[in-house]
Parts: C-alpha cells; sequence; structure tokens
C-alpha cells in the first residue's frame, strides 16, 4: 500500500516537471526574437507564407501550444526545420539506439568495475587497492569526460590502432566511446561503495554477526554487502543525467550518428522544433529514469517510501 | 621491613592561595578558525591543492605578460609549433607551442584559466546568494512558505541541469555574465536545501528565541544570529560549486555554446585543440592538463575544508 502511494506521488511530480519543462521550452523557443526561417531576406513574400502556414506558426500563440501538446500526447514530436520536413520522432529513434547501447555498456562496465574495486578498498582500508580507489575517484571527478575521450582516441585509436576512432557499426566501434564514458561511472559507484561499506562494517549488526559464529565469507555476504548495495542504487538516476552530458561529448568527438549528436547539431543549427523536440525527448526519458530509480529505492529499502509518502 | 616516618605538624605548610594563577591560562586558546586551519594544515591532499592552485592563480595574473604576444594576435607564420621542455624553461620561443592560427598557447591558456575562473567564481556566488536566500527563508519561516517552497524546488529539482542551462544560452548570447548565471541558476537547488535543512534545526536552539526575546526582528535574527552559524556549510558548497562551474563552463564551449572568439577561456581552447587532436596533440593535451589540475585541486581542498570545518563529516 505504501509502495503504491509512494509510486503515485512520484509519478505526479514527474508529470508536473515534464509539463513544466515542454511548456516552458515552447514559449521560450516561441518569444525568441527573430523569424524561424533561416536566409529570410532571401525569400519572396508569397514563399515565405506558405511555409509560415505549412508549419502552422500564422496560428495564435496557444493554438500552436495545444496542438504542439495534442501532438506530444500521440508521440508526435513535431517536424524538423533544417531537415526538410523530416519528423522529429523519426530522427529521435534514428539516434536513440546508439546512445543507449553506450550507455548501457558504459554502466554495466562501470558498474562491474566500480563494485568490485569499492568493495575491496571498504575491506582493505589503506591497501594498494584502496589507493588506487582513490586515485581513479579522485580523477573521475577532475578529469572531464571530453578530455579523457580525446585522449582515449588519441593513445589508443590513433598511436596503437586498436579500435576505430569514428562512426558506428561493428562492435569494436563502441569500445573506444563506452571506455571514455564508463570513467565517471566507475569513479562514483567505486566512492561510494566505498564509504557505504566502511560504514556498514562498523553497524552493531555486523558485531552480532561476528558474535554468533558467522564465517567471515558469510558475514559479507549476507550482512555486509546487501546493506552496502542499496544506496548505491540511488545514484544510477544522477548517473543517467551524468552520461547524458557525457554522451554528447563522446558522441562528438567519436562521430556516433547517437541522440547527443543530435542535440549538439540542433543547436549549433538553431533548428527550433527539433531543439524542442529533442529537449521534450531527453526530459521525459530522464526523468522516467529517475522514476524508474525512485521506485526501485523505495522497493529496496522501505524506509525511504514509509518517509516520503507521509506527511514529512 | 617497614619504615614509619613520624608526620609532625611543622612538615606542613599552608598551599598558596593565587588566585590570579589559578585563573591564568596555560596555553592560548584556540579559536574555531584557527582550530579548522589547524585541521586543514595537516590534510596532505588539501594542502596539495592549495598550493597547485596557488601557482596556477599566480600563473593567470603573472603568465600572460611571459608569452610572446597577447592571447589574440595571430601568427600565421608559426602555425602549429610543438612545444619542447627546452623552451618551456628557458622562455626563448613559444612555451606551450602554438596553435592552429598561430597564437601564443601559453597566453592563450593563461588567459583563458582567468576567464574559466571569472565564470566559476561569479557562478559560485550568485548560486549561494540564491540558495541561501531561498534556503534560509524556507527553513526559517517554515509552515505555509516552506511548503510552496519546497514544492517548487522539487519540481525544478527533476529539471535535468544541463537543458536549463542549454535553453538559458540559446535565449541570450553566451557571455562571462550569461554563462555564470545560467550554471548557478541550475546550481542553487541542492545549497537551498542543504541551507534550510540547517536552518531548520537552528532555529529550535535557545539563542534564537533569546533573540526574538530581546526584540530583533526577522531579518536581524536571520542575518546575525542564523547566518554566522551555517556559514561553514556554505564554504564547503562553494568549493563544490567552482570545479563543477569550471566543468560545465569546458562543456558548454566544447558542444559550441562557449565564448564567442576572440574571446577564449579553458574550455573554448580545448575545444579549438579537439579539432587538431590526431595531428597536434598538444593544443589539446595542455589546457586539458591545466583544467583537470584546477579542478583536482578544487575538490582537494573542498575535501579538506568538508574535513576541517565539520569532522563529524569526515568519512
Amino acid at each position: 500500500m505504501d509502495l503504491v502511494k509512494y509510486s503515485v506521488r512520484r509519478f505526479g511530480y514527474m508529470i508536473v516537471t515534464l509539463w513544466f519543462i515542454i511548456t516552458v521550452t515552447f514559449f521560450l523557443m516561441h518569444l525568441l526574437p527573430g523569424s524561424p526561417l533561416r536566409n529570410e531576406e532571401k525569400l519572396p513574400p508569397q514563399i515565405k507564407e506558405q511555409i509560415l502556414k505549412e508549419y502552422g506558426l500564422k496560428d495564435p500563440l496557444h493554438v500552436q501550444y495545444f496542438r504542439y501538446m495534442g501532438g506530444l500526447l500521440k508521440g508526435d514530436l513535431g517536424t524538423s526545420m533544417t531537415f526538410d520536413g523530416k519528423k522529429i520522432t523519426d530522427m529521435v529513434m534514428e539516434g536513440f539506439p546508439a546512445s543507449a547501447q553506450l550507455g548501457l555498456q558504459a554502466i554495466i562496465l562501470g558498474c562491474l568495475i566500480g563494485l568490485i574495486l569499492g568493495v575491496i578498498s571498504g575491506l582493505r582500508r589503506g591497501s594498494w587497492v584502496d589507493n588506487i580507489t582513490t586515485v581513479i575517484a579522485v580523477l573521475g571527478v577532475s578529469v572531464p569526460s571530453f578530455v579523457i575521450a580525446a585522449v582515449l582516441s588519441y593513445s589508443l585509436g590513433l598511436k596503437l590502432g586498436w579500435f576505430p576512432v569514428a562512426l558506428w557499426g561493428t562492435f569494436s566501434h563502441t569500445v573506444l566511446p563506452t571506455l571514455a564514458l564508463t570513467f565517471i561511472v566507475i569513479a562514483q559507484i567505486a566512492r561510494y561503495t566505498r564509504t557505504e561499506m566502511v560504514e556498514v562494517l562498523e553497524q552493531d549488526y555486523i558485531k552480532t554477526a561476528k558474535a554468533k559464529g558467522l564465517a567471515r565469507n558469510k558475514i559479507l555476504s549476507k550482512h555486509a554487502l546487501r546493506n552496502a548495495l542499496i544506496p548505491a542504487v540511488t545514484i544510477l538516476g544522477p548517473m543517467t543525467v551524468n552520461l547524458m552530458t557525457g554522451s554528447m561529448v563522446v558522441e562528438l568527438i567519436f562521430a556516433i550518428p547517437g541522440m547527443g549528436k543530435l542535440f549538439v547539431d540542433c543547436i549549433n543549427n538553431k533548428d527550433l522544433t527539433l531543439i524542442m523536440g529533442t529537449t521534450t525527448f531527453y526530459s521525459a526519458f530522464l526523468l522516467f529514469a529517475i522514476f524508474i530509480v525512485d521506485i526501485l529505492y523505495g522497493l529496496i529499502d522501505p524506509r525511504i517510501r514509509v518517509a516520503q509518502s507521509g506527511k514529512e | 621491613m617497614k619504615e614509619t616516618m613520624k608526620l609532625t605538624p611543622d612538615m606542613f605548610q599552608p598551599a598558596e592561595i593565587d588566585d590570579s594563577a589559578k585563573n591564568a591560562i596555560a596555553r592560548p586558546s584556540i579559536g574555531f578558525w584557527k582550530d579548522v586551519w589547524r585541521r586543514f594544515y595537516r590534510n596532505v591532499g588539501a594542502m596539495v591543492g592549495l598550493v597547485l592552485l596557488s601557482i596556477i592563480l599566480v600563473l593567470t595574473f603573472v603568465g600572460p605578460s611571459m608569452g610572446k604576444t597577447d592571447y589574440q594576435a595571430q601568427n600565421l607564420s608559426v602555425q602549429d609549433q610543438e612545444p619542447t621542455f627546452q623552451n618551456m624553461i628557458s622562455g626563448d620561443d613559444y612555451r606551450f607551442g602554438t596553435d592552429n592560427l598561430g597564437r601564443d598557447l601559453w597566453t592563450r591558456v593563461w588567459y583563458g584559466t582567468k576567464v574559466s575562473l571569472m565564470i566559476a567564481l561569479l557562478a559560485a556566488i550568485l548560486e549561494i546568494v540564491f540558495g541561501v536566500t531561498i534556503g534560509v527563508i524556507s527553513g526559517y519561516f517554515g509552515g505555509m512558505v516552506d511548503n510552496i517552497l519546497q514544492r517548487v524546488i522539487e519540481v525544478l529539482y527533476g529539471i535535468p541541469n544541463l537543458i536549463v542551462v542549454i535553453l538559458f544560452l540559446i535565449i541570450f548570447d553566451p557571455g562571462i555574465v550569461p554563462i555564470a548565471l545560467a550554471l548557478a541558476l541550475t546550481n542553487w537547488l541542492p545549497t537551498a536545501r542543504i541551507v534550510r535543512a540547517q536552518v531548520l534545526k537552528l532555529k529550535s536552539q535557545e539563542y534564537v528565541l533569546a533573540a526574538r526575546t530581546l526584540g530583533s526582528g526577522h531579518i536581524r535574527t536571520m542575518t546575525k544570529h542564523l547566518l554566522p552559524n551555517i556559514v561553514s556549510i556554505v564554504i564547503i558548497a562553494v568549493m563544490f560549486a567552482i570545479p563543477s562551474a569550471i566543468f560545465y563552463e569546458a562543456f558548454l564551449s566544447f558542444i559550441g555554446l562557449g565564448l564567442r572568439p576572440p574571446e577564449a577561456s579553458l574550455g573554448v581552447i580545448i575545444n579549438d585543440g579537439a579539432q587538431n587532436l590526431q595531428i597536434f596533440p598538444h593544443e589539446l593535451l595542455i589546457p586539458s592538463v591545466i583544467i583537470g589540475i584546477m579542478m583536482l585541486s578544487f575538490n582537494l581542498i573542498g575535501d579538506g575544508l568538508r574535513d576541517a570545518l565539520d569532522p563529524r563529516m569526515r568519512k
């Protein structure tokens, strides 16, 4: 019952936030000074009129707004302005798989390595694994992803020639971008797991387990690890956001036809409808990801949903 | 073999009672900030960060005048020169080499560092002003005000930072102030939350009640009694806001929403360098190393300050 209440509440927030973002984006894009058309002065007035009518830009703003919102409900993100008449939904769907694959690979690889490093360094504080983990964690938050991407593409790609440095297609194309993206995941997960591990190991129930004579391995797997991993779930939400930031530059550097590249391109082209469409898609995706993480967290740790579904 | 000793009254003397000696303080007392500094000083990482950052800071002021030309002068006869170790020491030629327009990278990098730092500082200050104001108001007044502010914050929290920053910069032309403002607009939320939580904790303390009883108004209570007590949290927030702002500035330049040439920031220089990465890696590597060192130092100092200001938060 609690979980249902909690989920509904979270879902409500998600919808309100999404609506807020879409509305603000819509009005901002339409209030921007200047005409949405490029090369305006070269166009004869009749053609200009025709184009504006075609895109429905002659209607009053609120009519356009409701038409846009109506389209969104049907999954229609509108039509691009620079790529003649191309459906934005189609463009997003073309770019999304590549980005999603990269993101997933980076998360899976990063979580694996990060968890292993974090657990070991939490168990053996001051060991060489711990020191390496600390260095990775500090570098992970200090070196921007585009620098890592550039260095990887130069060293492993260009100098050593192990992996292709650009484009998309086979699995080997995904190696370098995944590595570039996964660095921050490793850093965050490792640091977080380590802190949690250290904290959990000091808890009384670990002492109790020891006192009743459980084997060390059992204490670690049954009591320590499980409790240490729960909070690690929470950073999966912010991590998705981080990965999105990372994927934009990484896709740019490795020339991958994904969502990030689409977004950056439309910003540079000032393609207003495409900006609106991709922003909406990105926000919806991110909010949904965070929603799922929240629910997962509430599912795993009952204290959270009790605390939040009540009146605070 | 027990030896007994005779105790006679004349073996005893009254102890000298000297009130002034009793009240004397053996060691000078250590104030809060002195204690903080002592803990900070012992933190190796933080000191390394402080030294690195000081070197960079000095170079941002001295560096540009040590170069061959100013940061935007082009010399097309010396394009893409690679730096040599000898030049870096002697300064006979371009210390960091030149970029694809023959501009002196040494001057550009230090000038760019200064611009990046300015953006980051401005962003951090604005962020703190927004965050602390909203946080204190929300925590202090509580009730309806708090409820409304918290609901608004909760909705705003859901909006991905990146989208706000990008939309903001599409609308306003990128410059130092708009970029800083855009970064501050998104980052004040966590600060407001932390400050609110702290104020909630503090406002039920007796000294607040005492101040209110003595007739201090809301504004005075907030600024004179609550603010000084959350200052350490604010300092920590600033220290972590700066590196994140440096990163975002570079990121924005990288995707084409940064400062416009001839203006240069580290992000702009990195972006220029990335175009030439395959042939002249130094144009990317040098500014990247600087940005890495800078973010590293701020993070280290931030960690050190957090531990020093609030030892309970040490992990």
